[in-house]
């Protein structure tokens, strides 16, 4: 049966990595993932309380607002370098960890900078660390198309180089537009998440409790023939739905919707 | 009621500007363009385009940018590699720009790229591009760029040049169809339309036959859906091609041309869903 996965930052519910992924897998979830951490001794732990409950640890987030914003990979100078290198920590930590995807944000906000040599340059040193270290790069939708399309471009023929479909994003960032007819065959990992699709109020909902299409949603997925884990990537402090609610609950409500997804993508009885 | 409009190549009917026009007019189209070239005596015949549209009334309304050298060589890839050939390219859409201005054309459509390995975006192809936009805006000729096999390329001049209004899209449902199956444009760059290549193939990967619509496998009810969608106002323009299929050999010109017609209002009748 297809994983079902989920997001977790152990800090946000004032737990420990252990602590949290305990909860994670007391409610059914078979993966996980959280950002890359500059401190690498809670990426250690991580991995351990991983090994511990028996959770696949299954993607780490590349950073985009630290140590600066991302837009700066397009920009020269230190500032371009130096989020170069966070990224390029993220993919060599998968590496040492075994984890399979670090998903990559290639701009942020309404107006980053252009395409450009110097941006394409690094990301040619990003994506030769992928090839290197096995690691696959999810690059994931937010606001532009182009910087996207480029990627899927440029690196048409890497096969570490693939597509993390943001459903939430596409919903609140980008509404009439689909990413999956455009990037499907490259789909790699999901960030599934609900919204109630208002330009961006990127509320990162359980999946039915805002106003997103999962009928439409889980019919791409389908037809595109995508096979790896159904990722919810929530935070409960996006939006004032889940005030009050325990950990626990949460996440067992969260499984309990992936299930259905799960069930609406491959077609069969959860 | 909305304008119907064609592509015209007298060199391939081997026949002058004046006559062609004369074909089309009689046909029953209200708007052509023609091809940018590269040859000596292309001014001239912007000129007598100009000169015969006027006097036919007919609305010289397009020209399409120049893609090919005068060696025959696809040249629009050249916009995004260093080195003079690519500043000569640049050179060449400025030319033909300003002969659209001197000769009352309001639109140019542009192609930014060719073939399946053509360069990527980089800062020289966009230094050029912004010499050739700022050009659009001093001159206010609109620069329709026009889908072809990449995304990324036209994606970027949309962004980089969302607020200027000399940018817009041309959207052509034959490449869409040819090269780009299964991808459709108009969600992502209907709000930019302002001109269309309508034409038809067989839906076969880089068969590009450039036929009259209805004449191959193309879904027009689907592509006139979209155009009503983005409440799309401005010419229905086929950019047919009657050697490149084979289907319409031992046609002549005013045979052509009336078939393309009557394609041209059944399009429209779709698109506009009144009665002819």
């Amino acid at each position: 049966m297809r994983a079902l996965g989920v997001n977790i930052e152990s800090e946000n519910w004032n737990m420990t990595e252990d602590e949290a992924l305990a909860v994670l897998r007391g409610a059914g979830f078979d993966c996980f993932f959280t950002d890359y951490y500059f401190d690498e001794s809670k990426v250690d732990r991580y991995a351990q309380a991983a090994a511990r409950h028996g959770i696949r640890w299954e993607s780490m987030h590349a950073p985009f607002t630290e140590p600066v914003n991302i837009n700066a990979i397009w920009r020269a100078g230190e500032d371009g370098d130096a989020m170069l290198d966070g990224l390029l920590r993220t993919v060599r930590a998968c590496a040492r960890y075994g984890v399979r995807v670090a998903v990559i944000h290639l701009s942020s906000g309404e107006n980053p900078p252009a395409i450009n040599d110097i941006g394409h340059r690094r990301l040619d040193l990003l994506v030769n660390e992928a090839v290197k270290t096995g690691v696959t790069l999810g690059f994931e939708n937010l606001r532009k198309l182009a910087n996207m399309a480029f990627v899927f471009e440029v690196y048409d023929k890497v096969p570490q180089v693939g597509f993390c479909w943001d459903v939430g994003h596409e919903a609140c960032f980008t509404h009439g537009r689909q990413y999956m007819p455009l990037f499907g065959d490259k789909l790699t990992y999901t960030h599934i998440h609900d919204n109630l699709c208002q330009y961006n109020g990127d509320l990162h909902m359980i999946p039915f409790d805002g106003a997103i299409d999962f009928e439409r949603v889980t019919r791409q997925l389908r037809e595109s023939g995508y096979q790896g884990t159904l990722t919810l990537e929530l935070l409960p402090d996006n939006s004032d739905r889940y005030v009050g609610v325990p950990a626990e609950e949460y996440y067992t409500r969260a499984y309990a919707v992936a299930c259905r997804l799960r069930g609406m993508v491959d077609g069969k009885a959860v | 009621m909305r304008k119907l409009g064609v592509s015209i190549n007298p060199d391939v009917w081997k026949m002058s500007e004046d006559k062609v026009l004369e074909v089309i007019r009689q046909a029953g189209f209200d708007a052509f363009f023609i091809g940018y070239l590269c040859r000596p005596d292309m001014e001239a015949r912007m000129a007598r385009c100009a000169e015969a549209a006027a006097r036919k009334g007919l609305w010289f309304e397009c020209v399409h940018a120049p893609f090919i050298d005068a060696a025959g060589q696809k040249s629009t890839n050249r916009l995004w590699l260093p080195g003079e050939a690519g500043d000569a390219e640049c050179a060449l859409l400025i030319s033909c720009l300003r002969s659209c201005r001197k000769n009352g054309v309001g639109t140019v459509v542009v192609h930014l790229s060719a073939g399946d390995d053509a360069p990527c975006i980089s800062d020289v192809g966009h230094s050029r591009l912004d010499r050739l936009v700022n050009e659009a805006v001093k001159e206010n000729v609109t620069l329709a760029f026009e889908n072809q096999r990449k995304l990324a390329n036209l994606a970027f001049v949309f962004e980089v040049y969302n607020d200027v209004p000399q940018v817009r899209f041309c959207w052509d449902m034959g490449h869409e169809a040819c090269f780009t199956p299964g991808r459709e444009y108009m969600p992502l760059f209907g709000d930019k339309l302002v001109y269309t290549h309508i034409h038809d193939n067989n839906c076969e990967l880089n068969r590009d036959l450039h036929m009259v619509p209805f004449d191959g496998s193309i879904d027009f009810a689907r592509r006139a859906a979209w155009l009503k969608q983005f409440d799309y106002q401005g010419t229905l323009t086929l950019e047919v091609a009657p050697k490149k299929s084979g289907r319409y050999d031992g046609w002549s010109a005013p045979q052509f041309y009336a078939h393309a017609y009557a394609a041209a209002c059944r399009l429209r009748d779709m698109v506009d869903g009144s009665a002819e």
